[in-house]
């Protein structure tokens, strides 16, 4: 099972959207690990009074109105966009797999009780839910603002499961599972969980993207992360006075969030269709 | 039919009710005050201030208030605005409505436009270099932050080349005494770079639904028979493989719908573009709990709304629902 | 007299890999006005592409050869573009597909489908237009058509799908109709109501009829000519009576053998051995030559030539004689 998991992985990966996207993430990846180790320290002011200055050879990405190197800082802002992203999708994806599970499987009034409260929490926008919560809890630790992203986009992963266990229970193999005396947790791994794996990852892929968005807006918006964090939000939100007489303050910290999302979706594309080629 | 809907409707209310008692959760589980902005020398009533504390403090006790809550929730009313006191939040919500729907109105008018099109064309045209670049563009544009590239618009064709205004949705020095044209041209000025802007995301994701649904259907049996009776070629696109292509884009129009109604937050933060989405931008800022909650449930039920619609639009146009 | 279609070295090639299959090869017939022909073959002959072949239909990324002329009516068919071939479709040749569920629109009526075969090739008041739509569906024998005309696909039964899909080929007055399949997909009490159908329509419209099946019960009352086709190729072609009386070619005379006959002896019922050959890899020379029992030599290697077998009966074979064994 797991062995045509991994073959059908690595089509995706060597298709040419695949290849991109991926390229792309190992860009990102050395960018967000080794940068803030290289490049200068993104929260040091080295000279007030210089101000913005264009990019140069010295500064790659230039320096923004507080003489910050804007590379460094982009590099440190990767480092946590790609951190919370990743974390919370992760989160997201465990709640609701398992919330998936138990509904299909237990049936009844505990599947009808979660499902309504998945459809409720899916009227409601997810902005929506993260501004009235941040507004209120102002200095929010980092770990818990993961937390609270990733607890707030599992329902669409809990509906997909559900609907996978609900129309593999109906497919033969399961019942005949179930007939030959094989316990419901061997059932769950070994017939379900590949079967469902494949959907479950391109939405995976697909929420790292929205993550990051949506971190991204949060930050621009002043809730969530704080200056002097170099998140890419908040440097597109300090931009916003100086973006006239120093547009690289601007251009770069959102082109970063722009290449990520885009290589991130790559991704999701490749493995979308190597595992259903028909929809390319 | 009419049994069916009423049992939707009801299912929709029964869903809000369930929202409403979400939220509530959410505002209780939270660390912090929503109202800690309510002391700051703000010369509200008694009545005003207790009514208030009834809804969003969290010294109350819970039966009471949330009893309180879902009959706010469920007739509309949630007090005053703490930082445009005197004014009723739902006054300022009205007020706000118009522009929020004339900005989301039009970006869905551009999607049902452009973005089915441009959709049908890249599966009409697929694996031509046209399509490669649509789908390049689409994937851009799908991964754009809409606050980014609303700035650099700004950026670029307000400030730079000074083409277009850069904010807001008319121009507070026009005469009084302009006449309607003038009036409603200035708006459609000042509307051009938040459509773009909104459009840009919106379309791509339009567009890559519609291509892959028309690619889907265009494969199928019944769209070489039409061919096989002597069908023109716009017949056979439109009339019979769209009409079957056109579902899943109806669902995603329909999640769309609820950006008429509240706009982007985004996008009119950076247009102060003066609907809901600015509106709740600028009670992020102020700390202005009630208005933010209500907009929450307004949104929330537009969204409930929309879904009863596209389940509708569904049953109209596809004969296959009917016969159950 | 010429004949109403000539089809010259029909071939059709799928890309595949870094070379080519051809499912149709070099496939070369006629018909003539009011004739009633039978293309016969088993799945993966290419029959279907055939068919689809007289309206330019092949799907990608199929192409027909160049060397490839079929002509109507003096009509070269694969010079036609935009217009003419549009009115060549449903107006000259009318197509009837096989799977009656999923070649009708399902959001579309019936009547809507029908009528717009008609109007395609007529321009007429609407009013007008309807009333011969609901003639049409009369014609075919649906009953009540009036409340047909309002049904969608997905609220009628089997067999009145496939009265749908015929009176839709109808609907240009075409003077040749293929049928593809017609009853494969039918109950058998009403295959027969449909071929009896069919037959009525042809005498009464003086159309050629093609009939192209896999089921050589379906061919025996109801046609004048057979063609047998394997592998991509035209075998045999006779008259139905001498195609059954006496077979030419050794596939043919498989096939028949291992029908099954409600009468005589019973005993264990013939099969030919081995498989159909894929597209991509037809068998050198003679391409029945490794399932056939008269194999010999000559054709491992080459390709038989057409050689008669009795009076205007021809079959391509190096074994066949003036008559059957």
């Amino acid at each position: 099972m797991t062995g045509s998991l991994a073959a059908t992985l690595w089509a995706g990966l060597r298709s040419p959207s695949g290849r991109s996207g991926g390229l792309l993430l190992v860009g990102l990846l050395v960018l967000a690990l080794a940068g803030p180790r290289l490049l200068p320290d993104p929260t040091g002011i080295t000279d007030l009074a210089a101000g913005a200055s264009p990019p140069s050879l010295g500064h790659p990405f230039g320096t923004d109105h507080l003489s910050r190197d804007v590379l460094a800082r982009v590099a440190t802002g990767a480092r946590i966009s790609l951190a919370i992203a990743v974390l919370a999708v992760a989160l997201s994806l465990t709640v609701g797999t398992l919330a998936g599970l138990i509904a299909g499987f237990a049936g009844g009034w505990l599947d009808a009780l979660l499902m309504r409260m998945v459809d409720a929490a899916l009227a409601i926008p997810r902005l929506f839910v993260l501004l009235l919560l941040l507004v209120v809890w102002e200095q929010i630790p980092l770990p818990a603002l993961i937390g609270v992203i990733g607890l707030t986009g599992w329902f669409g992963t809990s509906r997909l499961v559900r609907g996978e266990v609900l129309r593999l229970r109906s497919e033969g193999y399961i019942q005949a599972a179930a007939a030959l005396g094989a316990a419901p947790k061997r059932t769950i791994f070994r017939h379900l969980l590949p079967n469902v794996l494949g959907v479950i990852l391109v939405s995976a892929t697909l929420s790292v993207g929205e993550v990051i968005l949506l971190e991204a807006g949060l930050s621009f918006l002043g809730v969530g992360l704080q200056p002097p964090t170099p998140s890419w939000g908040i440097m597109v939100l300090d931009s916003r006075n100086h973006f006239s007489t120093a547009p690289w303050t601007l251009f770069f910290p959102g082109g970063m969030i722009l290449i990520t999302v885009l290589a991130v979706n790559l991704m999701s594309d490749a493995l979308r269709a190597a595992f259903d080629p028909r929809s390319a | 039919m009419a049994a069916w809907f009423l049992r939707r409707l009801l299912q929709a209310a029964a869903t809000f009710l369930a929202v409403a008692a979400l939220l509530f959760v959410l505002m209780r589980a939270a660390p912090g005050d929503p109202l800690s902005r309510l002391t700051d020398d703000r010369p509200m009533s008694q009545a005003e201030q207790q009514r208030l504390k009834m809804l969003f403090g969290l010294d109350q006790p819970i039966g009471i208030q949330f009893r309180q809550f879902a009959t706010a929730a469920a007739s509309g009313d949630f007090g005053v605005s703490i930082e445009y006191y005197p004014t009723r939040v739902n006054t300022l919500i009205g007020s706000r409505l118009p522009a929020s729907l004339l900005l989301g109105a039009t970006v869905l008018l551009v999607n049902l436009g452009l973005g089915i099109w441009l959709g049908v064309l890249q599966a009409r045209r697929r694996g031509s270099a046209l399509d490669r670049w649509l789908t390049r563009l689409s994937l851009a544009g799908y991964a754009m932050p809409s606050f980014w590239l609303a700035l650099v618009l700004v950026a670029l064709f307000a400030i730079k080349w000074r083409l277009l205004p850069a904010a807001q949705m008319t121009n507070p020095l026009l005469p009084h005494d302009a006449s309607w044209f003038l009036r409603a041209k200035d708006v459609l000025l000042h509307l051009i770079l938040p459509v773009v802007t909104l459009s840009t995301v919106t379309v791509a994701a339009t567009m890559r639904y519609q291509r892959t649904a028309m690619l889907e259907v265009l494969r199928l049996d019944y769209v070489r028979a039409a061919r096989a009776r002597g069908l023109g070629e716009s017949s056979v696109v439109w009339r019979h493989a769209w009409r079957n292509a056109l579902f899943p884009v109806l669902t995603l129009i329909g999640l769309m719908l609820p950006m008429v109604v509240s706009g982007s937050v985004f996008v009119e933060s950076v247009f102060a573009w003066p609907g809901l989405g600015s509106l709740a931008a600028g009670a992020i800022m102020t700390r202005d709990y009630p208005v933010l909650m209500a907009t929450a449930l307004l949104v929330s039920a537009a969204v409930l709304a929309s879904g009863v619609m596209t389940d509708l639009a569904y049953y109209a146009l596809d004969p296959r629902t009917r016969s159950r | 007299m010429t004949p109403l279609l000539r089809v010259e070295k029909l071939k059709i090639t799928f890309p595949k890999g870094t070379g080519h299959s051809v499912p149709v090869d070099g496939v070369s017939f006629s018909i003539d006005r009011g004739e009633r022909v039978a293309l016969v073959g088993e799945s993966g002959s290419g029959k279907s592409l055939t068919s689809l072949a007289l309206l330019r239909l092949v799907p990608e990324p199929g192409r027909i050869a160049p060397e490839t002329s079929i002509q109507l009516d003096g009509i070269d068919i694969m010079g036609l573009k935009g217009e003419a071939l549009r009115a060549l479709r449903g107006g000259r040749i009318g197509l009837v597909f096989q799977d009656p569920m999923t070649s009708l629109n399902p959001v579309l009526t019936v009547g809507y489908q029908v009528k717009e075969a008609v109007t395609a090739h007529h321009s007429m008041p609407a009013g007008q237009a309807k009333d011969r739509t609901i003639g049409l569906l009369e014609e075919v024998g649906i009953p009540d058509p009036i409340a047909r005309y309002r049904a969608y696909p997905h609220e009628l039964s089997g067999g009145l799908r496939q009265r749908v899909m015929i009176a839709i080929a109808l609907g240009g007055e075409p003077d040749l109709l293929v049928a593809d399949e017609p009853t494969t997909a039918l109950d058998v009490t009403v295959q027969a109501q449909i071929l009896e159908l069919l037959d009525g329509l042809r005498t009464k419209r003086n159309m050629a009829l093609l009939l192209i099946t896999h089921d050589l019960g379906v061919v025996a009352e109801r046609t004048d000519r057979v063609m047998v086709m394997y592998a991509g190729q035209l075998v045999e072609t006779a008259p139905t009576r001498t195609l059954f009386a006496a077979p030419g070619h050794p596939y043919t005379q498989a096939l028949l053998r291992s029908m099954p006959r409600l009468t005589g002896p019973i005993t264990r019922l013939p099969q030919i051995m081995g498989a159909v050959p894929q597209p991509y890899a037809w068998p050198a020379g003679c391409r029945f030559h490794p399932r056939c029992e008269h194999c010999i030599d000559a054709c491992t290697s080459q390709a038989p030539p057409w050689r008669s077998a009795g009076p205007e009966q021809e079959a391509k074979c190096w074994v066949v004689e003036g008559r059957a064994p």
